[in-house]
């Protein structure tokens, strides 16, 4: 869109090399957009997997898709732009996830009981079932490959074929890895 | 094989479903207590895959996408601008350097014509001796000494505003501007405008009294060798006398 302001301002491409740079750029642009649409919906179920909120995830996920974009005319292989777009939004929600933590830990050392957030109504635990907190806090004491391998299984439409070319790793790891998750998980709730 | 055994194998066998190998389906077909946890098992991990598809396979809201896309227009937006920025400062960095540059250059070169205007006027207002000389010697040829006087001073004028007397410079100044000295050498020293134009006016007469100006640019000499130094041996008792004829050699004769 600016480069089209730009021409409407008058200023034409000055040499062979601008124009081709324009053209680039575009279609850069394109693949990207075909991108995004694409994988969009998956960096943020990736993201919410880990945050378990949707407002979280979708900040997560858009920060993962603006790194994504700036890096993307750098990028060669261009067939692994989505396992590339899962692991960074995987990191990034991890860090936002730690932080989170930390700041509660923080504010729940300094606050003072006045000022602590009202205690959760009946509704809001009726909202989120018992096995669910439990399953949350298995969840987060995973091992983060474990963790990472389980919850793009648990997505639909990904095969375990599909989540090895994802993260590059070859078909037995992401089995043992998700037999693994699901063993250490099984235990946590048992 | 007792239970216990059996136990792990069918957690395991819960935990990924697959087909149950015959040995593990014979002893659940005979043990009650292992069916109840297999079965047990099974409804754990079928509440983990539930609670797991839950949690992976959220829906974003729908002003997720175009808040991204927006986001990106932003952030290309601004890359452009960056862009625009680097191409714009070295063109900036290169006319205030210029600009620099020519600063530099126009106080660094002496005011020629100025100096030269003035010089007139003050040469003719601090040397009027000179100034009568020079009238006296247009009326007087045969005066010499005020005639060569006159002449040098014409020199000198010309000399002073090749130098630029304007002003009072400092000694470091003219030298650096002539390349005598490099700027660190030399202490920065004023130079009053008369002792600049007696300078000069030295400097112009120098060419005629040679032999001044070749005994002050001369270099010195090398320390002389002891023959040179030596003075022939004077013996103020020692008479010479010419020979009488007695003693005259053979061969004269």
């Amino acid at each position: 869109m600016q480069e089209l302001v730009l021409t409407q301002q008058g200023s034409t491409p000055r040499s062979a090399t601008d124009a081709q740079r324009l053209e680039s750029e575009a279609a850069t642009r394109e693949a990207f957009e075909s991108h995004l649409t694409e994988c969009g919906p998956l960096a943020f179920r990736v993201a919410r997997g880990v945050l378990r909120n949707t407002a979280d995830a979708e900040d997560v996920a858009q920060e993962a898709l603006l790194r994504a974009f700036r890096r993307f005319k750098h990028l060669r292989e261009r067939d692994r732009f989505r396992g590339w777009l899962v692991r960074i939004t995987f990191r990034l929600a991890l860090d936002r996830a730690r932080s989170a933590k930390r700041r509660e830990q923080r504010e729940t050392l300094w606050s003072r009981p006045e000022r602590q957030p009202p205690a959760p109504t009946a509704e809001d635990l009726a909202a989120r079932s018992q096995f669910a907190q439990r399953l949350d806090r298995a969840l987060d004491e995973l091992p983060e490959k474990l963790r990472l391998v389980l919850l793009l299984s648990a997505m639909q439409g990904h095969t375990l074929e599909e989540v090895a070319v994802l993260l590059g790793v070859p078909l037995g790891t992401v089995k043992s890895r998700l037999f693994l998750a699901r063993k250490q998980l099984a235990a946590k709730l048992r | 094989m007792s239970c216990e055994a059996y136990r792990p194998k069918l957690i395991e066998a819960a935990a990924m479903p697959a087909e149950l190998n015959a040995a593990l389906q014979e002893h659940l077909d005979g043990c009650a207590s292992c069916r109840e946890l297999h079965a047990k098992e099974r409804s754990l991990f079928v509440a983990i895959d539930a609670a797991l598809s839950s949690v992976a396979n959220g829906e974003s809201t729908p002003s997720f996408l175009p808040r991204v896309r927006a986001a990106i227009e932003q952030e290309r937006a601004a890359s452009v601008a960056s862009h625009s920025r680097f191409v714009l400062w070295p063109v900036a960095a290169a006319a205030i350097a210029a600009v620099a540059v020519l600063f530099v250059v126009f106080q660094r070169i002496p005011p020629q014509q100025q100096t030269a205007s003035q010089l007139a006027a003050s040469s003719s207002a601090t040397t009027p001796a000179t100034g009568s000389a020079t009238s006296s010697s247009t009326n007087s040829a045969a005066d010499s000494e005020t005639g060569e006087i006159a002449s040098e001073s014409k020199v000198a004028q010309r000399e002073i505003a090749s130098y630029g007397v304007g002003k009072p410079r400092s000694f470091s100044t003219l030298a650096k501007s002539e390349g005598r000295i490099e700027s660190s050498q030399m202490p920065d020293v004023l130079v009053p405008p008369d002792e600049r134009i007696a300078l000069a006016k030295f400097v112009a007469a120098l060419p005629r009294r040679h032999e001044i100006a070749v005994a002050l640019t001369k270099p010195a000499l090398a320390a002389p060798s002891a023959d040179v130094l030596s003075t022939p041996l004077e013996i103020a008792e020692l008479k010479l006398e010419p020979l009488s004829p007695e003693q005259a050699p053979s061969e004269a004769k």
